[in-house]
């Protein structure tokens, strides 16, 4: 982000401040940021998923309405925003400050991807903000790995925009690919170079400042230390996913994309692997889009799912929230329950799921 | 900027530090064919009963031609040895620009054709008394031409094998070598017959043989030659450029990256 839109927001702190207690005085909180009411009950959907719902209480999509301190389509104007705010009367204590402090990282908006004819990715769009963890979920040939190789710009979507930082990839891709990085099975790291070696060449790709010192600290971090003059060809599984997680954090990505990070792990493995992942992105500041097809793991790591399945997003939520919504025992039975159940005609599985659906690809 | 095309360069180094094979195939080539080519310049030498020195002809001519044929090699090969060990996902995800890994390519054929080339030139000077430096400063341009060519070309076959996939890489090796005949490398243009010779000129490297011959045989050196060989190569190096970008787009469009990565 640039410094001046930060010193637009400075700036408008003030105003923000003296609107939210104005509109506070003058009438209660009509739209906050959490869309529904408290302990409502479903039922009315005559769905069992919908009927089990204890409560509605759900994050608004910013991307499907976005909060008016963080429309980035207009230059910001802090009079303007002012005067517009007073008048629709729209805006809260709540709003405001949560708006202000929230930051995509990533924006994805109506992604399209069709290929001769077949809609793989059906126009999603979500948000990550900063330092938060995304599950992205689904059946094989969901559409999940289409949507991140568009999102890393190794394919270009048919239609809608990814913002990272609020820049576009489209237009902006070199700035914008050198805040994010990659580990994915698929993505394999040159078997003939030592470890060292692969994370110097990519350090020197990324730009890194001080690349021997990042690639000293990601050696020790990730325990390769004893391995870095070892041939990358010769590592083992648990080694190799080490290998790629490093190489994913030589440039202390804004945005880390993880394909199934922690496949063909051991479970003891696997659990030092997410936590050495969370430390190091709470420690960068770092948003993850992490898929995986083990559920427990996600559930452990996520904060919040988006289950994607004929390219479209389905249900989006935390997993707790997933879980009690469809009256399941875990998220792995929600999984199961998200997948078999057939679509209608619009890619719809249930009225239930319509505002979902509606809220995740209207932005 | 500077930095990433390191990074390609850097990349390529590794691999060349710890593959003995590699190195040898560096070298293999050009000493078996300064071997070959020496005793057979021996022989027409003899032959021709020594009123016509064969060995700058026949020995420069080759050592040129290795140079642009590892020129569009070095080019070709550096980047299937991404394709091949599946690296392009993590390449094009990074901050490099297509143009930027060209141009580290481009750095790493410099350092390879230039190791190769001293010494061939070497083995040259010590077996057959060959010494290519001896006509000086004049070669240069021809040497830059024939670079250019070179990269244009191993810059097609990067374009090829990112869209039609690694099942094309027979071109890294054989495309130069489908312009040779029409390049007049060890005979002059004047011996093809005379529609040849229209398309042979269309050929910088037509044109780089035959200004290096007149060097070689002392003659005033041909201006006009060297024109056109920098204005084609400007031409084909510019095109083959376009061709990678387009290509690089359209593997975008369709998602072969991918596919040919897997």
């Amino acid at each position: 982000m640039g410094s001046g839109r930060v010193r637009q927001r400075v700036f408008a702190a003030p105003y923000c401040v003296l609107l939210s207690i104005v509109s506070l005085s003058r009438s209660h909180t009509r739209r906050s940021l959490w869309e529904g009411t408290p302990q409502s009950t479903g039922g009315a959907s005559g769905n069992g998923a919908a009927s089990s719902r204890q409560t509605r209480l759900r994050p608004r999509n910013p991307l499907a309405e976005p909060p008016l301190c963080f429309v980035r389509e207009k230059k910001f104007r802090a009079r303007e925003f002012f005067a517009s705010s007073l008048a629709s009367e729209k805006s809260n204590v709540a709003q405001v400050f949560v708006a202000m402090a929230i930051m995509s990282i990533l924006e994805a908006k109506n992604l399209v991807k069709i290929y001769d004819g077949t809609k793989a990715v059906d126009g999603i769009s979500f948000s990550i903000q900063k330092n938060e963890t995304v599950g992205l979920l689904g059946p094989n040939g969901a559409g999940k790995t289409t949507t991140i190789q568009m999102l890393l710009g190794l394919l270009e979507p048919t239609a809608g925009e990814v913002k990272v930082l609020g820049k576009s990839l489209r237009s902006h891709r070199h700035e914008v690919l050198s805040y994010m990085n990659l580990q994915a099975t698929y993505a394999w790291l040159p078997g003939n170079l030592s470890v060292r070696e692969n994370l110097m060449v990519f350090a020197m790709l990324y730009s890194v400042k001080n690349a021997s010192r990042r690639v000293a600290q990601l050696l020790e971090l990730f325990d390769l230390k004893e391995l870095a003059n070892a041939r990358t060809g010769i590592l083992s599984s648990g080694e190799g996913t080490r290998l790629g997680l490093a190489k994913a954090f030589v440039n202390k990505p804004k945005l880390l994309l993880l394909d199934e990070p922690t496949a063909s792990l051991d479970p003891d493995a696997a659990d030092r692997i997410r936590t050495k992942i969370k430390a190091e992105a709470h420690e960068n500041g770092t948003a993850i889009l992490w898929t995986s097809h083990n559920m427990r793991e996600v559930e452990t790591i996520c904060d919040r799912v988006l289950f994607l399945s004929h390219g479209k997003i389905l249900a989006e939520g935390s997993p707790q929230e997933l879980i009690a919504r469809y009256n399941k025992k875990d998220l792995e039975e929600t999984f199961i329950a998200l997948a078999r159940e057939p679509l209608n005609g619009q890619g719809i599985r249930n009225p239930a799921l319509q505002q979902v659906q509606y809220g995740a690809s209207k932005g | 900027m500077a930095r990433r095309i390191f990074a390609v360069f850097l990349r390529q180094f590794y691999l060349y530090r710890h593959s003995i094979h590699r190195w040898l195939a560096l070298f293999y080539w050009a000493t078996i064919e300064i071997f070959v080519w020496g005793f057979l310049t021996l022989y027409l030498n003899k032959i021709g009963a020594a009123t016509f020195n064969f060995v700058p002809v026949l020995l420069g001519a080759l050592i040129f031609w290795d140079l642009f044929n590892r020129a569009q090699q070095s080019i070709s090969v550096s980047f299937l040895e991404d394709v091949w060990s599946r690296n392009l996902g993590n390449i094009f995800a990074t901050p490099l620009r297509p143009l930027e890994l060209v141009a580290g390519l481009m750095v790493v054929s410099v350092v390879q054709v230039a190791g190769a080339v001293v010494a061939m030139a070497g083995l040259s000077f010590l077996l057959w008394k060959l010494d290519i430096f001896s006509f000086g400063w004049l070669l240069l341009p021809f040497f830059l031409n024939l670079f250019m060519l070179g990269w244009a070309l191993g810059v097609v076959v990067m374009a090829l094998v990112l869209r039609l996939g690694p099942s094309v890489d027979i071109f890294a090796w054989s495309l130069a070598m489908l312009i040779q005949p029409l390049s007049a490398v060890f005979y002059p243009v004047s011996v093809l017959p005379a529609f040849l010779q229209k398309i042979a000129f269309l050929l910088p490297t037509s044109h780089v043989f035959e200004g290096m011959r007149a060097v070689i045989f002392g003659q005033e050196f041909l201006w006009e030659r060297l024109l056109w060989a920098f204005g084609l190569n400007a031409i084909y190096f510019a095109a083959a450029v376009f061709f990678f970008l387009v290509m690089f787009k359209s593997v975008r469009t369709k998602g072969l990256l991918q596919r040919h990565t897997d």
